[in-house]
C-alpha cells in the first residue's frame, strides 16, 4: 500500500492480505473501498494503546450491564463471558442491502407459505414440486399442527436468515433459522457500545437505525393476537436465569416493556392461559416463546419437560393463545428442505429466488453424484438428516482414506448425502488483542426478519459474526466466534 | 405483577439492606477494636461481629479460635458461608435477574457492579487492609442503589414490593444490632470500670446504624443508654429507627394490599396492630421490663409479617 511508510506504528501495521479472500474493506486488489474512507481513516489514526484502553473499556461496559453468557466448567459457579465485540464497523452499501431485503422477504413469505401448505392442503407435494417423503420424515413435522390456524396465516413471526458474501462478490443464503433465532440483542447493543466509544464516526455517516426493532417485535405480536382479543396481554417466555441467552429474553421484554415469564409461571385452564400474579390469575393472549418445540408442552412433546406449561398446545389449537414461533416450523429450515427454497419461491410466488442458495448436489441423481465422487476434494459432503455440523466432511481438509470411506457411505444411501461446494466466505479487518492489530478473519451475517398480519419487517443491520480463530470459517459464539456492529447504509 | 417477579423483588430489597447492614456493623466494630480501652476485650468484639451476624455457631465448624483475619474473611467473603455478604450480594444479584424486566437498567448495572466487585474481591488474599477496602465500596454501592430504587422506578407494585423488603430487613436489623449490643453491655460486670465501657459501647450501637451524628444532635448531649435506645427505637422521623421502618413497611404493605380491596384483610390487620403497638408504647414502658424482651417480642412479630406475606401473596 502506498501510504505504508507513514503508518507503520498503527493498528494496521503489516496488515496481510491473504489473494485468495475476499476482503470487504480492501476489495479489488486490496484498495481501501470507498464506503470504508472515513472509517479506516479514525482507525488508523488511534494510537495502539489509545485504541487498548477503549476496547478494554468496552469490554467493562458490557460486563457491567450484564451482556453476558455463562460457561459452566468444573468450577462450581458459572464464569460470565461477554460475546467478544469487534469495533471496526461493518458496511453494507445501500443498494446491496436493497437487494438483500427484497430478497429475504421474499425467501421468508415462500417458507411461511410453504408452512400453511404442508399443514393444510398439502398442495405442493401434489404437484410434485417437494417430495413428500422429505417433509414426512421430518422430525419436525407435527399431527398436532394440522390444521391449525394461526391468526394471519403466519408461522414464521421471527426468521433468522443467516447469510454469507462469498469471494465471487455474491450473497448467498447458508441457512433459513425459522423456530427460534436468536442474537439480536447483541445487534442493538454493539451499536449502543459504538455509539458511546466513537459518536463523531456514527454522525460522519448516514447509518439505519436499528433501535425500533423491540418496538416492531411487539407490534408483530399485537397484530397476531387472538381475533377476540382487543387490548392484547403479551409476554416473553424463557427458560430461565441458568439459559445462556437469559441475557437477551430479559433485554427484549425490558425493551418492549411486557413481562418475562417462565413456564413456571403459567397454566392452562379450559383450554386458557393464564400466569399466576399477585392479585390472582391473568389471562394470557400472545407469547414469544424462547423455548423449543420439544420443551413447550409435555402433554403434546417431551414428556419429561419442566420448562413447559402442560396443556398449551390445545390452548394454542383453540385459538386462545398465540405462539411465536408456531410449532413445527423446524419442518422447514433443515439442511434437505433449504435446496428446494427457490423452487417454493417459484410455486407459490411465481418468481425467481433474488438470493442465492449455494449449489447443492445431491446425491441421489445420476449426474449430481457423478460429479461429487469425482469431485470430493472440492466439496463439503453433508448428510441431510442431521445438524449442527455433525457427519460432515470437508473434502479439501478430509484424507484419502476418509474420503474413500465417505464415497462408500454415499454410494450405499445416496439419498441421504448432499454436497455443496466449499465457500469462500469474506474476511474483515479485526482486532486481534494478542496481537495488538488488525488482522484478516471471515465473517457472515445474521438478519432478523419479522412477519405479522399483513406486514412484514426487515431489521436494517444484522449480527456479523466473526470467526476469531485464524483461519477459522466457524463463526459460532460457542466455538469462539466475535461480532461486529453491521452499518446499512442510507 | 407474576408472584415469581414479586417474590424476585421483595427478597431483592431485603438482601440488599441485610449487606449493609453487615458491611457497615463488621468495620465498625473492628476499627472500634483496634483502640478499645484496655479494659475491653477486643475478642469481645470481634465475637459480637459473629453474634449479629449470627455465625458464633457456625465460625467454629471451620475455625477453633477467635481471629481477626478469619472472623472478618469469614463474614464478609467467604462464599463458602451461605450468610456472608459475598453471599448476599450473590442472593440479591440473583433476585434482580430474575426480575431483570421489571426494574431500570441503571439500576440492574449498578447491582450487577457490585456484584462483579465483591467476587472479584472474594478470591483475593485476605489481608486487615481488605476490612475497609472491601466495606467502604460496599456501603457506598447500597446508597447508590437505594437512590436508583427510588428515582428511577415508577412507585407502583414493584417498587412497592422492594421498599416493603428494604424496610422490613431494616427493622429488623436494627434490632438485632440493639439485641446484640444489649448482650454485649450485659456480659460486663457491674463496677466503675465496667460502667465506663458500657458507655464506651453506645457510640459503637450508633455508629454501627449510622445514627451517631443524628441522635447527637437531636438530644445535643453524648450517647447513653437511654438516649440512644430511645433514638433507634421509637423516633418516628429517623430512618434508622425500628418505628420508622414499621411505619414505611406498613404503608408498603396497605398499597399493595389495598388493591384488592379486601377491607378486612387478617394479614394487613396483623401488620397493623404491631405498627400501632410501637406507635403507642413509650420509652418508659419499654424500660420498665427488659428492653432484650420487648425487642425479642416485636422481632418475633416482624419474621412472621414477613413470612406470611410471602406466603399469601409471593408463592408460585
Amino acid at each position: 500500500m502506498e501510504q505504508s511508510n507513514a503508518i507503520k506504528q498503527s493498528l494496521f501495521a503489516n496488515y496481510e492480505m491473504a489473494q485468495q479472500f475476499l476482503d470487504e474493506v480492501f476489495p479489488n486488489g486490496n484498495v481501501l473501498d470507498d464506503s470504508y474512507q472515513k472509517v479506516f481513516k479514525h482507525f488508523d489514526e488511534l494510537s495502539i494503546d489509545n485504541f487498548k484502553a477503549i476496547n478494554e473499556y468496552t469490554k467493562m461496559s458490557f460486563f457491567n450491564q450484564g451482556i453476558t453468557f455463562n460457561v459452566y466448567s468444573d468450577k462450581e459457579k458459572g464464569v460470565e463471558r461477554i460475546f467478544p465485540f469487534d469495533l471496526f464497523p461493518r458496511i453494507i452499501k445501500k443498494d446491496e442491502w436493497e437487494m438483500l431485503e427484497k430478497g429475504i422477504i421474499q425467501r421468508n413469505t415462500a417458507i411461511n407459505m410453504f408452512l400453511w401448505d404442508i399443514y393444510h392442503e398439502k398442495k405442493i407435494f401434489k404437484d410434485k414440486v417437494v417430495p413428500e417423503a422429505l417433509i414426512a420424515s421430518s422430525p419436525y413435522y407435527y399431527k398436532a399442527m394440522m390444521g391449525v390456524n394461526p391468526p394471519g396465516k403466519v408461522y414464521t413471526h421471527i426468521s433468522g436468515t443467516d447469510l454469507i458474501k462469498h469471494a465471487d462478490g455474491n450473497y448467498y443464503v447458508l441457512e433459513d433459522n425459522v423456530r427460534c433465532p436468536s442474537g439480536v440483542s447483541y445487534v442493538l447493543s454493539n451499536r449502543d457500545a459504538l455509539k458511546k466509544t466513537f459518536p463523531h464516526l456514527l454522525l460522519d455517516h448516514n447509518v439505519a437505525s436499528v433501535q425500533e426493532y423491540p418496538l416492531e417485535l411487539l407490534n408483530i405480536m399485537k397484530s397476531c393476537a387472538p381475533e377476540s382479543v382487543d387490548d392484547p396481554t403479551c409476554v416473553v417466555l424463557t427458560p430461565g436465569v441458568y439459559n445462556s441467552a437469559y441475557f437477551e429474553h430479559s433485554f427484549l421484554a425490558l425493551n418492549m416493556g411486557i413481562p418475562l415469564v417462565e413456564g413456571r409461571d403459567l397454566y392452562v385452564d379450559k383450554n386458557f392461559v393464564y400466569m399466576k400474579s399477585i392479585y390472582g390469575p391473568k389471562k394470557i393472549d400472545v407469547i414469544y416463546r424462547r423455548i423449543d418445540d420439544d420443551f413447550i408442552d409435555p402433554q403434546v412433546f417431551n414428556p419429561k419437560s419442566v420448562l413447559g406449561i402442560p396443556g398449551i398446545m390445545n390452548a394454542y389449537r383453540e385459538g386462545n393463545v398465540v405462539l411465536m414461533n408456531a410449532p413445527g416450523t423446524g419442518a422447514a429450515d433443515d439442511k434437505a428442505v433449504y435446496t428446494f427454497v427457490p423452487a417454493m419461491i417459484k410455486y407459490y410466488l411465481g418468481e425467481e429466488s433474488i438470493l442465492r442458495n449455494v449449489h447443492t448436489y445431491k446425491c441421489e441423481l445420476d449426474d449430481d453424484y457423478k460429479y461429487v465422487i469425482e469431485n470430493m476434494e472440492k466439496l463439503v459432503i453433508k448428510p441431510v438428516d442431521e445438524s449442527g455440523g455433525y457427519g460432515l466432511l470437508v473434502g479439501s481438509k478430509a484424507t484419502k482414506e476418509e474420503i474413500s470411506e465417505f464415497k462408500k457411505r454415499i454410494t450405499a444411501n445416496r439419498r441421504k448425502y448432499i454436497a455443496q461446494p466449499i465457500m469462500s466466505l469474506t474476511v474483515h479487518s479485526t482486532y486481534i488483542e494478542e496481537e495488538r492489530k488488525f488482522e484478516q478473519r471471515h465473517i457472515d451475517l445474521r438478519t432478523y426478519c419479522l412477519m405479522g398480519k399483513n406486514k412484514n419487517y426487515l431489521l436494517k443491520g444484522g449480527l456479523t459474526r466473526v470467526a476469531l480463530k485464524k483461519g477459522s470459517l466457524v463463526v459460532n459464539s460457542s466455538q469462539g466466534g466475535g461480532s461486529k456492529d453491521t452499518w446499512v447504509m442510507l | 405483577m407474576l408472584s415469581r417477579i414479586a417474590n424476585s423483588l421483595f427478597w431483592m430489597g431485603r438482601y440488599l439492606e441485610r449487606t449493609e447492614h453487615l458491611a457497615r456493623y463488621a468495620k465498625v466494630h473492628y476499627f472500634s477494636a483496634l483502640d478499645a480501652p484496655q479494659t475491653q476485650n477486643k475478642e469481645e468484639l470481634l465475637e459480637s461481629i459473629l453474634i449479629y451476624a449470627g455465625l458464633d455457631k457456625l465460625y467454629y465448624k471451620d475455625y477453633d479460635k477467635l481471629n481477626e483475619l478469619n472472623v472478618l474473611f469469614y463474614v464478609l467473603l467467604d462464599v463458602k458461608n451461605p450468610f456472608s455478604i459475598v453471599n448476599n450480594i450473590n442472593y440479591a444479584r440473583e433476585n434482580a435477574r430474575g426480575a431483570r424486566d421489571t426494574i431500570t437498567s441503571e439500576l440492574w448495572e449498578s447491582i450487577n457492579k457490585l456484584y462483579h466487585f465483591t467476587n472479584e474481591f472474594a478470591y483475593k488474599p485476605f489481608k486487615s487492609t481488605h476490612t475497609f477496602d472491601f466495606t467502604s465500596p460496599v456501603m457506598e454501592s447500597s446508597a447508590e442503589i437505594k437512590g436508583l430504587i427510588d428515582n428511577t422506578m415508577v412507585h407502583d407494585h414493584a417498587w412497592n414490593l422492594v421498599s416493603l423488603g428494604l424496610h422490613l430487613e431494616r427493622a429488623i436489623q436494627i434490632m438485632r444490632i440493639i439485641s446484640s449490643k444489649l448482650d454485649d453491655i450485659n456480659k460486663i460486670e457491674g463496677n466503675e470500670v465496667s460502667k465506663a465501657i458500657e458507655n464506651y459501647q453506645w457510640p459503637i450501637l450508633l455508629k454501627s446504624s449510622e445514627s451517631f451524628d443524628m441522635c447527637n444532635r437531636y438530644y445535643k448531649a453524648t450517647p447513653s443508654r437511654t438516649n440512644s435506645l430511645e433514638f433507634l427505637i421509637l423516633n418516628p422521623q429517623f430512618p434508622k429507627s425500628i418505628l420508622f421502618n414499621v411505619c414505611k413497611a406498613y404503608e408498603h404493605l396497605e398499597t399493595l394490599i389495598k388493591v384488592t380491596k379486601d377491607d378486612d384483610n387478617p394479614f394487613l390487620f396483623h401488620a397493623g396492630k404491631l405498627m400501632y403497638k410501637l406507635k403507642y408504647t413509650t420509652f418508659d414502658d419499654i424500660l420498665a421490663n427488659d428492653p432484650l424482651v420487648f425487642l425479642n417480642g416485636v422481632l418475633d412479630n416482624l419474621y412472621k409479617v414477613g413470612t406470611d406475606f410471602e406466603k399469601e401473596y409471593l408463592s408460585f
